[in-house]
């Protein structure tokens, strides 16, 4: 049974900014989103979240000649039991050792989440 | 939990045999140092050391609940990911064939995505917030 996806207001903005510089690969990545409902169990799982999935997912732009190495990353949720699939962030692959900025991005991006879904 | 000692037996010649490629790159750059060979062999050292290193991240995927594992990988997998990085800037002056400053390039973005992932990992905020937004959904 494919998986629900819920796309919050905040995973929008960051595509929408993302797609600024790719048009041409909106709907590719469109399709690629859409995929994860049936098939979530994809990219790198991050150990220790027991039951509950959080994968990172890399993304090829092929419109832009760019590989899935240095093409965007997509963080995205998994609940297995719910079946549902939320994508968290989307962004590029930017420069080396930018960890911290893509740390600190992903945090603002999961306390925008947090405050859409409220208490 | 993956005990250091495990990590250890994992990549200890590839991050050996990296740190002193680089000095030697930086300090005595010569073109033989980067031989078609040396590179991919490189790569295929640096692919296999990568494999390990997330496959025993796997291993604890349902038990290590503080991201412990992930900061210790994440600082080994720095060591790599900074040697490599003195690498390709220490080839960027080198006649080297583009073919082959892209593949060192490959694995250098390689060791960054790995880094970037322990990081993203360990981190208890960034932890406590995933947990949050699944209880809420």
């Amino acid at each position: 049974m494919p998986c629900a996806i819920r796309r919050f207001a905040s995973f929008e903005r960051h595509l929408k900014n993302t797609l600024k510089k790719y048009p041409n690969s909106a709907d590719a990545v469109e399709k690629e989103i859409a995929s994860l409902a049936g098939a979530p169990e994809r990219g790198f799982v991050y150990p220790g979240f027991g039951n509950l999935q959080v994968r990172k997912f890399r993304i090829a732009l092929r419109a832009y000649r760019l590989s899935a190495s240095t093409g965007l990353r997509l963080i995205f949720l998994y609940l297995p039991d719910k079946a549902l699939v939320a994508p968290l962030i989307i962004y590029k692959k930017g420069t080396i050792a930018a960890e911290h900025q893509v740390k600190a991005m992903l945090l603002n991006a999961l306390r925008e989440i947090l405050e859409e879904l409220g208490d | 939990m993956i005990t250091t000692e495990m990590q250890e037996d994992a990549v200890p010649r590839f991050t050996r045999y990296l740190a002193n490629l680089a000095a030697q790159l930086e300090y005595r750059p010569r073109l033989f140092l980067l031989t078609p060979f040396t590179v991919l062999n490189g790569e295929r050292a640096s692919r296999r050391a990568i494999a390990t290193m997330r496959e025993a991240l796997s291993l604890c995927a349902e038990v290590c609940e503080a991201g412990h594992c992930m900061a210790a990988a994440g600082r080994r997998a720095t060591i790599i990911r900074d040697n490599y990085a003195r690498i390709v800037a220490a080839i960027e002056e080198l006649p080297v064939p583009a073919f082959l400053k892209r593949r060192v390039e490959q694995s250098l973005t390689e060791w960054d995505d790995l880094v970037e992932d322990c990081a993203i990992g360990s981190d208890p905020e960034i932890r406590a917030a995933l947990t949050d937004i699944a209880a809420r959904l």
